[in-house]
C-alpha cells in the first residue's frame, strides 16, 4: 500500500462546512467542543476563497479542500488546466489530501462543476466502467500530487450489478488510492440496490479508507421501500448511526471522522459533535484517532446528549 | 456495443422524460434503440425505477436553480400560469442538457419561447421579458465563448474617452459595443424583476416552488403600460484559466429610442442623428431626451466611439 497514506496526519473529528454561510466556521472552530478541522467544497479558484480559508487557518484549524468538478469516472476527460488549479488549490491551503464523490461531474460538453449536472451522476458499477475509471483516476493522480481519496456517491437508483465494496476496493488497490466512505451514501445505496454492503465486505481494503464523513438525510417514500435522500441540513438517521457503529471498528487507519452539517444550527453542531466523538471512542480501530480525541481539547470525553 | 453507449443510456434516462417513464413501465425493453449487448442491457435491469424518478426530479430541480438565475423574471411570470412550473421542468430535457455548459441556458430559453409561441395567451409581458432574458443568456455565453478561445482578450467596457461633460463628443462616430443586446418591453424590466422577484436569484427557483407568483401580484406590478428599450451589454466580471464570470451593464430607455439605434453604424455621430430628427421636425423636448440618451449609453459603454 502507498506509504504517504500511513504519513498523513489524523485530523480528528471536524465538520464539513460552507466557508461563506452559517453556521460561521471560524465560530465553530472556536467554539469548545468544536471541528479540530474543517473541509469545505469550493470553487478551483484558490483565489476566491483564501480569504475564508485564512480566516479559519488562523485559529489553528486545519482545512481539507473537496471538489465538486473531478470525473473520477466515465469516458469525459478532465481538464488539464483544471487538474493543475487543483492542484495549486490544495497546496495553497495545505489540504493533506483531498476527497471527492467518484461520479460523473460534467458530461461531454467540457469542465463543470457537479451543479450544472445537478448533482453527481452515479458511475455504472460494472467491470468496463471500473477500467475506465482507473484511467481516470491516474489521469488526476498524474497532476496532482497530493493523496486522492475517491468516495462512493449518494445514489437513489443503482446501474450495474458489481457489489459497491467490490468496485471501489478494485478501484482503490489498482490506483493505490485511499478511501472515503460516507456513511449516508452507503445507506442510500443499500435502499437503492437492495443489497447490504457489508455482504461484500472482505473486497474492501479497509486500510485504505482514511476519512468517514457523517450527514443528514431523509427518506421519501417509494413504491415500496423508502428512498434514501442525501440532506445535510436534515437529521442524521438511525440507519445512517447504524452504519458509522458497524464500520467504525473495521477501519485502522482512519484518520478523520468529518460531520457534513451545512445548514445545521451550531448548538445541534456541537452537540452532535459531541455525540460522533463518543461513538469513536467507543468503536473506533484507529489508535492515532484515539490519540487525538485524547489530547485535543476540544475531544474531552463527555456524555452525549439524548443518548 | 460499448460502455460509452451505456453512459448515453444513462444520461438519457435522467434527461429524456418519454424514455424514463416507458423505462420505468418496459424496464430494459425501453433500450432498445441503444447499441448494447444482453450483458450491458441487464446492468440497467439493476434500476429502481421509484429510485431514478426520485433522482431525475431533484435533479431538474437543482439545474433549475441554476436557469432560474439566468431567467427570473421569466420564471416569475411563468409560475403564475396552469402548468407553468412543470413546463419548466419538462425542458430540462435532453436537448438542453446535451448542450455544453455555456450554451444551455439559450437552448433551454430558445425551447421556451418557441412553445409560448405557440399559445395564444401567453402575455406580452412575458414574451418579450423571455426574449430579453435570453439577448443576456446568449450574449452572456458568446462572450464566454470567445474568452475560451482567446483567453487574452479583454471585453471590459472601455471607459469613454472623452469628457462628457462638455458638449465634445456630440460630432464623433459611435458604434455598439460588442456583446450588446436590446429588446423592446411593455413595462419597465428592472421594476418588475425588483417587484416580482423576491430574494436573491439563487433561491428564487425554491421561493418560486413553494409560492409561485400570483395574477393578482403581477396586475399590482405592472399597472398601466410603459414601454421601454431594454439595452444590455455583457462584460467581464471574473475570468480565470476556469473560470469565467460574466455580467451585464444595462439601461433602460424611452421606446422611442429603439429605430435610432438602426442609426449606430459606426459612421454617424449623435450630431448627425439628430440633425436629421430636427429635419423630420422633432421637437427640443425630444432632441434634450435623445442627447440624454446617448450620454447615457456611452457613459455605460453600451455604444463607444468609433
Amino acid at each position: 500500500m502507498n506509504p504517504a497514506l500511513d504519513s498523513l496526519p489524523t485530523l480528528g473529528v471536524g465538520a464539513s462546512l460552507s466557508l461563506s454561510a452559517e453556521p460561521d466556521p471560524v465560530a465553530l472552530a472556536n467554539c469548545p467542543g468544536g471541528p479540530s478541522f474543517i473541509e469545505y467544497a469550493g470553487q478551483v479558484d484558490v483565489e476566491s476563497v483564501i480569504a475564508e480559508v485564512t480566516r479559519v487557518t488562523a485559529t489553528g484549524t486545519p482545512v481539507l479542500f473537496h471538489p465538486a468538478y473531478i470525473n473520477f469516472c466515465g469516458s469525459f476527460a478532465n481538464s488539464q488546466v483544471w487538474l493543475a488549479q487543483t492542484a495549486h488549490h490544495i497546496e495553497t491551503v495545505k489540504s493533506p489530501w483531498f476527497a471527492q464523490d467518484l461520479a460523473y461531474c460534467f458530461w461531454q460538453g467540457g469542465p463543470g462543476y457537479s451543479t450544472q449536472l445537478g448533482n453527481f451522476l452515479p458511475p455504472i458499477l460494472n467491470q468496463a466502467s471500473l477500467e475506465v475509471a482507473i484511467g481516470r483516476i491516474g489521469e488526476v493522480q498524474a497532476a496532482i500530487p497530493a493523496i486522492v481519496a475517491i468516495e462512493p456517491p449518494p445514489m437513489t437508483f443503482v446501474v450495474g450489478g458489481m457489489p459497491l465494496f467490490s468496485f471501489f476496493g478494485e478501484l482503490a488497490t489498482a490506483t493505490d488510492c485511499a478511501i472515503l466512505l460516507d456513511m449516508g451514501h452507503l445507506v442510500s445505496y443499500e435502499m437503492a440496490s437492495g443489497n447490504r454492503v457489508a455482504d461484500a465486505l472482505p473486497a474492501l481494503p479497509c486500510e485504505r479508507v482514511i476519512e468517514v464523513h457523517i450527514a443528514g438525510g431523509r427518506l421519501e417514500p417509494g413504491t415500496t421501500n423508502p428512498i434514501y435522500v442525501d440532506a445535510h441540513e436534515s437529521a442524521i438517521i438511525d440507519q445512517t448511526w447504524q452504519m458509522f457503529t458497524t464500520l467504525l471498528p473495521l477501519l485502522p487507519n482512519l484518520k478523520a471522522v468529518c460531520y457534513e452539517c451545512e445548514g445545521v444550527s451550531e448548538q445541534t453542531v456541537i452537540n452532535t459533535l459531541k455525540k460522533i466523538r463518543q461513538l469513536v471512542r467507543q468503536h473506533t480501530s484507529s489508535s492515532s484517532l484515539i490519540e487525538v480525541l485524547t489530547d485535543k481539547p476540544n475531544s474531552a470525553p463527555n456524555s452525549v446528549a439524548g443518548e | 456495443m460499448s460502455f460509452a453507449e451505456q453512459e448515453r443510456a444513462l444520461f438519457d434516462l435522467l434527461f429524456d422524460q418519454p424514455l424514463r417513464d416507458d423505462f420505468c413501465a418496459r424496464s430494459t425493453l425501453a433500450l432498445i434503440d441503444y447499441q448494447l449487448t444482453d450483458s450491458e442491457r441487464e446492468d440497467f435491469s439493476q434500476i429502481r425505477p421509484d429510485g431514478l424518478t426520485m433522482d431525475a426530479s431533484l435533479r431538474a430541480d437543482q439545474v433549475l436553480v441554476h436557469l432560474c438565475r439566468q431567467f427570473p423574471l421569466t420564471f416569475s411570470l411563468l409560475s403564475c400560469q396552469p402548468g407553468g412550473m412543470d413546463l419548466l421542468r419538462r425542458l430540462v430535457n435532453r436537448q438542453t442538457m446535451r448542450q455544453a455548459p455555456e450554451d444551455r441556458a439559450t437552448q433551454f430559453g430558445a425551447q421556451l419561447q418557441e412553445i409560448l409561441a405557440k399559445q395564444d395567451n401567453q402575455g406580452a409581458m412575458l414574451g418579450a421579458t423571455l426574449a430579453a432574458e435570453l439577448g443576456l443568456a446568449w450574449t452572456s455565453a458568446n462572450l464566454k465563448k470567445q474568452l475560451r478561445q482567446n483567453n487574452a482578450l479583454t471585453f471590459h467596457p472601455p471607459a469613454p474617452s472623452l469628457n462628457l461633460t462638455t458638449d465634445s463628443w456630440l460630432d464623433r462616430p459611435i458604434i455598439l459595443g460588442a456583446q450588446v443586446a436590446a429588446s423592446l418591453l411593455p413595462h419597465s424590466y428592472s421594476a418588475n424583476k425588483k417587484a416580482l422577484c423576491p430574494g436573491d436569484d439563487a433561491s428564487l427557483w425554491a421561493h418560486l416552488s413553494q409560492r409561485p407568483t400570483t395574477e393578482a401580484q403581477i396586475q399590482n406590478a405592472l399597472g398601466q403600460p410603459a414601454p421601454v428599450l431594454f439595452i444590455s451589454r455583457a462584460t467581464v466580471s471574473k475570468n480565470s484559466a476556469c473560470e469565467t464570470r460574466i455580467d451585464h451593464v444595462t439601461l433602460e430607455l424611452n421606446d422611442g429610442f429603439a429605430p435610432l439605434l438602426q442609426q449606430i453604424d459606426g459612421k454617424n455621430s449623435v450630431d448627425q442623428i439628430i440633425k436629421q430628427l430636427i429635419d423630420i421636425g422633432a421637437s427640443a423636448k425630444i432632441i434634450t431626451g435623445v442627447k440624454t440618451g446617448f450620454k447615457q449609453l456611452l457613459e455605460s459603454s453600451i455604444i463607444e466611439f468609433v
